[in-house]
């Protein structure tokens, strides 16, 4: 029989996507490639959380075009966090939505909780001051310690790595790039899962790592067939 | 996904491409970083796991195919764990999947998250045996100079029903104090390997088999307390902390910086008001004596024994229908019930020269030892425990007032002082611990 208030002592671990929907993600099938990638990494997040029971997890998410706006806020549970098609245009303002994520990660943190985790994904270059967001970030108690991954998204040319070599400054792993829908789909689901595991049980790695670092575990290969473009 | 269903065969052996000793992989199972579990159909019929390993595993770990191929040749020590059957490099003429195979998971088996998430409350008989099941994969294992490395729930799987235990990912498996493999999970491994001073090995393996015995009766860390709760960000470097460099037992008898946040951490305080002294001390000796000591860690014989005893000790309250562990019943006495608070005399059993607790679960056996029957609950009120007739004897039962009963076999008898069972002329009186 349940023994009657018995709760496992959890701690909150806010998820955060940030994602450009800018006018260049119109093109060749790019924003319904996110869109459906975002909604098919729902499932193996759930099963991510449920495998870390001591973790509470909140999925919010940022999109930015000409503007940045909240699409998910405030954060849901992901047990019934429900994706809604974003649609492209306009510039790519990623300064400003890291600014508004910096906003809630100074007013809105719980007093205990687990690193946030702060998935990327664009496919070309901020138009608006986004290393000034990133200096914000990087002095913010949370933002430090979180754990960041950026996917570029689109031919490896288009992409403006030195912007997401920086987002993921302390990071182990280089950003992501790409190539193909399938591609992304594959990093969605590896960063909504390894991340939320490497946020909520710790970094767990071979002997010749220190143990003490919070790296992110290598990238699995992509297994699905290459094919389409965008 | 396109791979289903598609037709594989082993890449050293290029005839079976052409005769019928191919596999089928038919779905993906589960994938994680150390690879991607599939079922795969052999040219018996016959349904298996298949692990395989990326690419970039293989490259870090290159000892990894030597080190599976000799578990797979000498074979399991214990039934509960996926143990690799063979190693194979299987492919469809394009592509590679290096790994190996193993018996598949029974659906009957439940994450052991599950259960600590609290999604699937257990009684605690069942939580008894999953452990004792647990101590003993673990002690032949340990026994044959092997160890696990990474004891962890994430690796465990039980049936609700009964306490059965699966033990998958023995991938890190290697002799005791050998090098490759992973460190271990944060929070499972013992503080000198979180501090760097050591490797895993079968000293190290104690230390996170007690962790994980813990949780499974605490439903928390053994050192999560005060110290976890002023951490703002839960960080590796706080980890390395309270794991590692100043790891402090939560129930230490005279340092009390790190008790439990009633607060935050409710669950602990809870159950060391339900848990028996018996056990409680060898978690003690655990996490005080053996924390930073692994010589004085308790190995798994020592667990099996203090389980043992819990077992034989858990009671049943017919006022609320909760399991009561109790910590003397020798000379006889009474027992206040954790929940209800209601003072009683345990229900026992008699035949022979033996005298049984009951409490749901308990399994009942002739004077040959051959089980005859199992404590059940009332499916319409939890409260009332009754014997399961699961012979084919009908059971003749003398009621308190003197009426007789017939009870065949599923049916079962409600059990209170005073009933008498008989199975043919094998007698069994059911009374209270007075």
């Amino acid at each position: 029989m349940p023994v009657p208030g018995l709760q496992i002592a959890k701690r909150q671990l806010n998820f955060y996507y940030i994602l450009d929907i800018s006018g260049s993600m119109s093109t060749n099938g790019r924003i319904q490639a996110l869109n459906q990638s975002v909604r098919q990494s729902i499932p193996k997040m759930v099963e991510a959380a449920k495998s870390s029971p001591n973790a509470e997890l909140i999925v919010h998410a940022v999109t930015f075009g000409s503007d940045a706006k909240w699409h998910i806020y405030p954060g849901v549970p992901i047990e019934s966090f429900v994706w809604q098609d974003v649609s492209a245009s306009g510039t790519t303002t990623m300064g400003a939505a890291l600014n508004l994520v910096c906003d809630d990660l100074e007013n809105n943190m719980p007093s205990r909780s687990l690193p946030p985790v702060l998935v990327l994904v664009s496919d070309g270059h901020p138009t608006d001051s986004f290393d000034k967001s990133l200096s914000r970030l990087v002095n913010s108690p949370w933002g430090r310690k979180s754990v960041r991954i950026g996917i570029g998204m689109g031919p490896k040319a288009e992409v403006d790595w030195g912007t997401m070599e920086r987002f993921m400054f302390d990071m182990d792993v280089a950003p992501l790039h790409a190539a193909n829908s399938a591609d992304l789909a594959n990093y969605i689901r590896w960063a909504s899962t390894v991340a939320v595991a490497a946020s909520s049980t710790g970094y767990s790695g071979a002997e010749e790592s220190a143990p003490a670092h919070l790296g992110a575990p290598p990238i699995p290969p992509t297994v699905i067939d290459f094919g389409d473009v965008f | 996904m396109e791979l289903l269903n598609t037709r594989l065969w082993d890449e050293k052996n290029s005839k079976s491409r052409n005769t019928n000793e191919a596999y089928i992989l038919k779905n993906e199972l589960g994938s994680g970083t150390q690879g991607t579990v599939y079922k795969i159909e052999d040219c018996e019929g016959q349904e298996l796991a298949f692990k395989a390993y990326p690419q970039l595993y293989l490259d870090q770990d290159s000892n990894i195919e030597k080190r599976i191929r000799e578990l797979a040749e000498n074979g399991s020590p214990h039934h509960a764990f996926l143990w690799p059957i063979q190693w194979l490099k299987l492919t469809d003429g394009q592509r590679t999947f290096m790994g190996y195979t193993m018996p598949l998971r029974g659906s009957e088996y439940i994450p052991s998250t599950d259960f600590v998430n609290g999604t699937r409350p257990l009684e605690f008989r069942t939580v008894i045996t999953a452990a004792k099941n647990l101590a003993d994969a673990f002690f032949h294992l340990h026994t044959q100079g092997l160890c696990y490395k990474d004891i962890s729930f994430g690796n465990f799987f039980f049936n609700p029903q009964n306490g059965d235990c699966i033990i998958c990912d023995i991938d890190n498996i290697c002799y005791s104090g050998e090098g490759g493999g992973v460190l271990g999970t944060p929070g499972f491994m013992a503080p000198e390997i979180v501090t760097g001073n050591a490797r895993p090995c079968a000293g190290t393996d104690l230390h996170s088999l007690a962790v994980l015995i813990f949780y499974m009766f605490y439903i928390h860390h053994p050192l999560d307390g005060k110290q976890e709760t002023a951490i703002r960000i839960m960080d590796d470097i706080a980890r390395r902390k309270i794991y590692g460099t100043d790891a402090l037992y939560i129930f230490h008898p005279t340092n009390k910086t790190n008790c439990p946040d009633p607060g935050t951490q409710s669950a602990p305080l809870i159950m060391d008001e339900i848990l028996p002294k018996r056990l409680k001390d060898t978690f003690k000796k655990a996490f005080v004596n053996g924390l930073k000591n692994r010589d004085h860690r308790v190995v798994e014989s020592e667990w099996r024994i203090v389980l043992d005893h819990i077992e034989k000790n858990l009671a049943h309250c017919s006022n609320c229908g909760q399991e009561v562990f109790i910590d003397k019943y020798y000379p006889a006495s009474t027992y206040q019930c954790w929940n209800c608070k209601k003072e009683q005399y345990p229900i026992t059993l008699s035949a022979g020269a033996e005298k049984i607790m009951l409490s749901p679960g308990v399994s009942i056996q002739d004077e040959y030892g051959r089980k005859i029957g199992t404590i059940v609950r009332h499916p319409a009120d939890p409260k009332i425990i009754g014997l399961r007739n699961e012979t084919d004897i009908i059971w003749l039962i003398t009621k308190p007032d003197g009426e007789g009963q017939r009870v065949p076999r599923g049916k079962s008898v409600v059990v209170g002082p005073g009933v008498v069972i008989m199975v043919n002329d094998y007698k069994m009186v059911i009374d209270q611990f007075k």
